[in-house]
């Protein structure tokens, strides 16, 4: 019921897996997935290293299609609106030859911020949030692994997306500095409806947080509900 | 102007590879929009490469030479026909019939004006005898003595070369040009896909790296045609080929991109 509850106060459907299967020659990276996810909400993809949870983060990005079955993306439920989805990778993808912040002006985009102040000024807030201001000037090759992650997240941020998709991007980050980044997340869900997909194969973590789970299994869909019923 | 600032921003951060492409790419539009002028330049080194057979034909001045000259240059086969100058001549048979002790009167037969006639570069032995007829027949048959036919120098090397410069001069410019553009197009284009894609990642941006590629490109090819236009004789047509090949060959490569790992 209560799940029922969580799912009401989401109602429009962002993606959508039918009967979804992807297979890398003999093997079942994810095997007959139904699922749906709604804006705003915020969805925890749990499960062992190989159980398929980039594989799944990669059809949601559109980034693979699948052997079998039906994906609807975004821009099948919303007609009038573009829809903005933002990845945070495992590898994080920031050029290691510039510096934090140069690697955050990646994110400059003049349609969405009037000038490069209103940029400037989100940026540092961001940065102060994350606790990263003092370290963005610093080369992205002799940042440590967590700054490094921080960086990737803020960067994301920063395009104001409608959706994040992240694939462990924490696994760096002590429970602590873990929370820091859920709990900006929530905020941006709460204030902007900011839909997150998070990958993680840490299930302590997640279950702290309040949001959707899924638990996949070699690749099939083990289990389905709200973090505090775990 | 964004997609030109990347593409600078590319060009600073990978020095070498950015001067490559902008070589190449001047390089090709320049020289192959300014062919016909290279070509001329190479040919005047070796102004005998065009030269055919030729030989001297040596006339009475009391003869029409100015209407015989005339009328050998209409004729099929002639490249040209050249009037020597009168006193060189004298001098240099004067200089020759000197160890004979002649007297100045006895250099009356040196009364005569020297032709040489340059036959085209592929014309036939029996095209060289009918001309060399024709010219007896013009001036009289006592009034001239031809000289024996003189072929150009062989330069084997050299005269092959020469003549692949000048049938497929340009389509082997073309060619070897294209495919070093392609080459250098291949090296930048990883780094620009790297960039291409952070943008379409974390911007609202679609097809970033063509639209990159294209505002570079455009910018050299635009360069290269200004520099083409000062030096005078532009051949268009092949300025505007290259444009398109330019055009096309970044539509093909812009495809999906990748992190590049």
């Amino acid at each position: 019921m209560l799940q029922n509850h969580l799912n009401k106060t989401h109602d429009q459907t962002i993606f959508s897996l039918e009967d979804v299967s992807v297979r890398y020659g003999d093997i079942f990276a994810l095997d007959g997935i139904n699922l749906n996810i709604y804006q705003g909400e915020i969805l925890f993809i749990t499960g062992a290293s190989g159980a398929g949870k980039t594989s799944l983060l990669k059809l949601l990005a559109g980034s693979i299609s699948p052997t079998k079955g039906r994906v609807l993306l975004p821009n099948s439920f919303l007609k009038n609106k573009k829809f903005f989805s933002v990845q945070v990778f495992q590898d994080l993808r920031l050029m290691d030859n510039q510096t934090g912040e140069q690697n955050l002006f990646q994110s400059f985009d003049r349609k969405i911020y009037d000038s490069k102040s209103s940029f400037v000024s989100e940026m540092k807030e961001l940065c102060r949030a994350f606790g990263i201001i003092d370290r963005i000037h610093l080369k992205v090759i002799d940042a440590n692994g967590g700054l490094k992650q921080k960086i990737a997240m803020v960067r994301a941020l920063l395009s104001r997306p409608d959706c994040l998709i992240a694939d462990e991007p924490t696994c760096s980050l002590d429970y602590d500095n873990n929370r820091k980044v859920f709990d900006i997340l929530l905020l941006y869900n709460l204030k902007k409806k900011l839909t997150v997909i998070w990958s993680s194969h840490n299930k302590e973590i997640v279950r702290k947080f309040s949001g959707r789970i899924i638990h996949l299994d070699n690749g099939k869909l083990v289990y389905t509900g709200h973090a505090c019923f775990i | 102007m964004f997609y030109i600032k990347q593409f600078f921003s590319i060009f600073r951060d990978n020095l070498l590879k950015g001067t490559f492409f902008f070589l190449i790419s001047i390089s090709f539009v320049l020289i192959s929009g300014n062919w016909g002028l290279i070509k001329e330049k190479i040919f005047e080194l070796y102004p005998d490469y065009a030269k055919g057979p030729s030989f001297f034909a040596l006339i009475s001045s009391d003869q029409d030479y100015l209407n015989i000259q005339r009328k050998l240059v209409t004729l099929p086969g002639i490249s040209s026909v050249m009037i020597l100058e009168k006193d060189a001549v004298k001098e240099q048979t004067k200089k020759l019939v000197d160890n004979f002790q002649l007297k100045d009167e006895d250099l009356g037969f040196l009364n005569f004006i020297a032709l040489e006639v340059i036959f085209d570069k592929n014309i036939t032995v029996r095209g060289q005898e009918l001309i060399r007829n024709y010219l007896i027949k013009l001036a009289g048959e006592n009034n001239v003595t031809l000289g024996k036919i003189n072929f150009p120098p062989e330069r084997d090397g050299i005269k092959s070369l020469l003549d692949f410069i000048n049938i497929g001069g340009e389509w082997a410019v073309a060619l070897i040009f294209g495919c070093m553009w392609f080459f250098a197009l291949f090296i930048l284009k990883k780094e620009v896909k790297k960039s291409a894609y952070l943008i379409e990642q974390f911007q609202r941006k679609n097809f970033v790296e063509i639209k990159i590629l294209i505002s570079g490109t455009i910018i050299y090819y635009l360069i290269s045609t200004g520099l083409i236009f000062l030096s005078g004789s532009p051949e268009w047509i092949s300025v505007f080929l290259i444009g398109f090949f330019f055009l096309i060959s970044l539509i093909i490569n812009g495809g999906k991109h990748s992190w590049g790992k």
